[in-house]
């Protein structure tokens, strides 16, 4: 009877199931099917036999990548940086909204929103080479430190600089397209809640503290349950097109550790170890997932899950 | 109107899937051709050989009859090969041997990354350039038979032969005892005074009364005050390991050569010396003298030395003839070996001065493990031809009677007094050729040098590689023993990264490597220097 009463439903809705099949096609393709590519991180790749011929080690994999100082370090940057990135560049989206939100002119608005919106259309490759050529010991900050006196720094070389240096560099590139959700959120307020709060003998900050961010801070937890699932990806392309090996105690992380034991050097420790890498990765990152989405339910907040 | 709705719904999904199905198939490029083009490609007829003008070529004949696409990867070769480019070199190759060169392009940037990608997905091309011609890598792929071994028996080609019977190249067969890539030879053998050293600025050291240092204090003294004097940087560099190769060679040979220190075989790096090499360069760092951005990406040091901002530049010294342009660019008017020299060694502690060294080859062409024999035979002659006197004449000065006249052993080149006159222009494919199958048979065909500034360039460093040959003593480096130990798993872990580190940091550097290495004992070393130790006990 259940079973009639949904066939008969989805019959009835054949043309939205039908419009569904793509997605369902794209996910299948590209998400779930490629999944059994993990059983790598268990196998010994060999190249005449593939993934799904190549013969079983157990767990040698992980014993191997457990024993490598290099790859504790990695774990241990990716969770700093991720961290940092959350406590430092998260909020800089949100304040970036609360700010355009209260400039008066929406053509001013609209053009600070356009100037900070512009460096994410850019990527890492070509910015990559733009701050090297402007932050390198021939470059214009260079030349401004010594006219002004000041001590040299070595934004890219220097350990102590350059976690700071990949966190402004990124929120100078992202801030701007990260508050753009936040900014939907703001315009999708009632005006008359303002009008209230006005009435009520609130100013500007009062009603940003009072009206605004209550009205937006479920898209922020929402955001944050996001940014907390992705803790583990620290921002390769960002890392890979600055870092050197004078910076890799502070900024290799697990993907750029990855990408140099599969593609770099002669040295092939085989794909099972780097897969051994990521599996470990997203298993962390899962376990994250759920506990901050757990976290977000009890703080009163929807949650993803 | 509810069928047509039906319609536009069913035909969008059957797009939007298709489309997305596509994205899963052959990618489609030049490269699918490989392994599924060895079988098809016999079938091919004679096409194209019929008409042969051959150009002062000996005929196809019998020996060549079966027409045979070859698909080959190296550097660039997608933009010297395209279709509809005339090009009369290829075209006399491409007539002699009866073959279509079918090109897989890659660059000097990705070509490892490609090649094993190509090798997981079995899409390797007939024949590939790689510089994995020893090691983990390579060893995993003779076992799974992803490459195919060279013939047992070479006479064939004589002039590959000539090279892979040299013992640093038998030295690196594999386990099987089979040889399983063609040398890629270096002009000179074991001995590469040219190939590391130090461009300094000349007009600068003669404008300031300095001399060419022969002390490492020396060194130090002239490059802190050119540095001072012209307010750039004393010297860069884009590589710790060429700056170890370049300055310290007489400290230490290169750090992945393997020494006998007490009786006991190990790699360069676990060496007393090299980490004295390490503290030198730490010292050039710290005292201001090192590019203090060395290690970072994309940093363009030559660049930086032809502009101006730098007194002197660690490189690749026998490039310079190909640097010549740049220099131009930058610094219109000024001749470049007028401001620019090759700065002398500074002598070892017994007065000696060792030079760079390395095997007789660097990099190798491997074959596709398919591969049919017919096909390989095919490859093996046209590189055996590139190799010989006739074919480095032809890739080198163009074709015979159009662009050369035979002078006995040399030519005489009908283009030498033409200044801007450039090979590569006349024939693209020329710059595919005349390091497809050797770098240099290390012969010079032609008397004397040409006007171009290039030529004076070439002339002035075959001057100083000639007396540092002549005045230099070979590398105390054993290359049979390091053509095995290269074969070797040695555990992966990145020396060069970890120097780059002790350059810039602070920690104590012997500890530091010890650390290291015993880190890499429990990952492959040990085994390693079991392995070396064991078989080459007598050697030194």
């Amino acid at each position: 009877m259940m079973k009639n009463s949904l066939w008969r439903r989805m019959m009835q809705y054949r043309m939205y199931y039908l419009l569904l099949v793509p997605v369902v096609v794209y996910y299948a393709v590209f998400s779930y099917i490629p999944m059994y590519g993990v059983t790598l991180s268990f196998k010994k790749y060999m190249f005449n036999k593939g993934v799904l011929g190549s013969p079983w080690v157990g767990f040698d994999n992980f014993h191997y990548i457990f024993r490598y100082s290099a790859f504790w370090n990695a774990f241990r940057n990716t969770v700093m940086i991720s961290f940092g990135r959350l406590l430092v560049e998260f909020p800089m989206a949100i304040i970036v909204a609360l700010l355009l939100n209260e400039i008066a002119g929406s053509k001013l608005k609209k053009l600070y929103q356009t100037v900070f919106t512009f460096p994410h259309f850019l990527s890492w490759v070509v910015l990559g080479g733009i701050l090297v050529n402007i932050l390198g010991n021939t470059g214009t900050v260079h030349a401004l430190f010594e006219l002004l006196g000041l001590p040299e720094v070595n934004f890219l070389s220097n350990p102590d600089t350059f976690r700071p240096f990949l966190y402004l560099t990124n929120i100078w590139k992202e801030a701007g397209w990260g508050a753009i959700i936040y900014m939907a959120a703001i315009a999708g307020i009632s005006p008359e809640l303002y009008e209230a709060a006005y009435m009520d003998g609130a100013n500007r900050w009062k009603q940003m503290l009072h009206v605004t961010w209550p009205s937006i801070s479920g898209v922020a937890a929402m955001m944050l349950i996001l940014a907390i699932s992705g803790i583990l990806n620290g921002g390769f392309e960002q890392i890979f097109n600055l870092y050197s090996p004078g910076v890799y105690d502070v900024s290799d992380i697990l993907d750029t550790f990855m990408y140099r034991l599969s593609f770099s050097g002669n040295v092939s420790l085989g794909f099972g170890i780097v897969t051994a890498v990521g599996l470990f990765k997203s298993v962390i990152s899962l376990v994250l997932l759920v506990m901050a989405n757990f976290i977000v339910k009890r703080m009163g907040q929807e949650g993803l899950m | 109107m509810k069928k047509k709705n039906a319609l536009t719904v069913g035909l969008s999904v059957a797009l939007l899937t298709s489309g997305l199905l596509a994205g899963c198939g052959s990618n489609g490029d030049n490269t699918s051709n490989s392994g599924n083009a060895n079988t098809a490609a016999n079938d091919t007829s004679n096409s194209g050989s019929a008409d042969s003008s051959n150009n002062g070529s000996t005929a196809t004949g019998d020996l060549y009859k079966d027409h045979l696409d070859i698909s080959i990867a190296y550097m660039d070769i997608g933009t010297v090969i395209k279709d509809g480019q005339t090009d009369d070199m290829l075209k006399l190759i491409e007539d002699k041997f009866n073959v279509t060169i079918k090109p897989v392009n890659e660059s000097w940037g990705d070509y490892g990354d490609r090649t094993k990608l190509w090798a997981a997905s079995g899409q390797l091309p007939d024949a590939f350039f790689t510089d994995a011609t020893s090691g983990d890598l390579f060893n995993q792929w003779v076992e799974q038979g992803i490459i195919k071994p060279l013939p047992d028996d070479m006479s064939k080609y004589p002039s590959l032969k000539q090279y892979t019977d040299l013992p640093d190249v038998k030295g690196a067969a594999a386990s099987d005892g089979k040889n399983y890539f063609i040398p890629r030879m270096l002009a000179s053998r074991n001995e590469l005074p040219n190939d590391r050293g130090i461009l300094i600025r000349k007009d600068w050291m003669d404008e300031l009364g300095l001399k060419d240092p022969t002390t490492y204090d020396e060194l130090k003294t002239v490059l802190k005050t050119l540095g001072e004097k012209k307010h750039v940087i004393p010297l860069t560099t884009s590589s710790i390991d060429w700056t170890s190769d370049s300055v310290f060679h007489n400290l230490a040979p290169a750090m992945q050569w393997w020494q006998k220190i007490d009786g006991q075989w190990k790699p360069g790096w676990m060496t007393d010396a090299f980490a004295d090499v390490v503290a030198h360069e730490r010292d050039l760092y710290q005292s201001g003298i090192l590019d203090k951005d060395f290690s970072v990406p994309n940093m363009d040091a030559g660049a930086k030395f032809n502009q101006g901002k730098a007194a002197a530049l660690v490189n690749t010294v026998k490039n310079m003839a190909y640097d010549v342009p740049n220099w131009q660019k930058e610094n219109p008017g000024v001749k470049y070996i007028d401001a620019v020299k090759i700065l002398p060694p500074i002598p070892a502690a017994d007065g000696n001065n060792y030079l760079y060294g390395y095997y007789d080859y660097w990099s190798g062409t491997m074959f596709n493990g398919s591969l049919s024999d017919e096909k390989q035979d095919r490859i093996l002659a046209v590189f055996d031809w590139l190799a010989s006197p006739e074919g480095q004449k032809t890739v080198r000065y163009g074709l015979q009677g159009v662009d050369w006249e035979p002078n006995g052993d040399m030519v005489t080149n009908k283009h030498a007094e033409e200044k801007d006159f450039d090979l590569a222009k006349k024939y693209p494919s020329s710059s595919l050729f005349n390091g497809l199958s050797i770098w240099s048979d290390g012969k010079r065909y032609v008397e004397g040098y040409g006007p171009s500034e290039v030529e004076q360039t070439q002339k002035y460093l075959d001057e100083v590689e000639a007396q540092q040959l002549q005045t230099g003593q070979k590398a105390p480096v054993n290359w049979v023993v390091n053509a095995y130990a290269g074969s070797l798993n040695t555990g992966g872990g990145d020396v060069q990264g970890l120097v780059t580190k002790l350059v810039m940091g602070k920690e104590d550097i012997k500890e530091a490597l010890k650390k290291f290495a015993d880190e890499q004992m429990g990952l492959g070393l040990q085994d390693a220097i079991d392995k070396v130790n064991e078989k080459f006990k007598d050697e030194n």
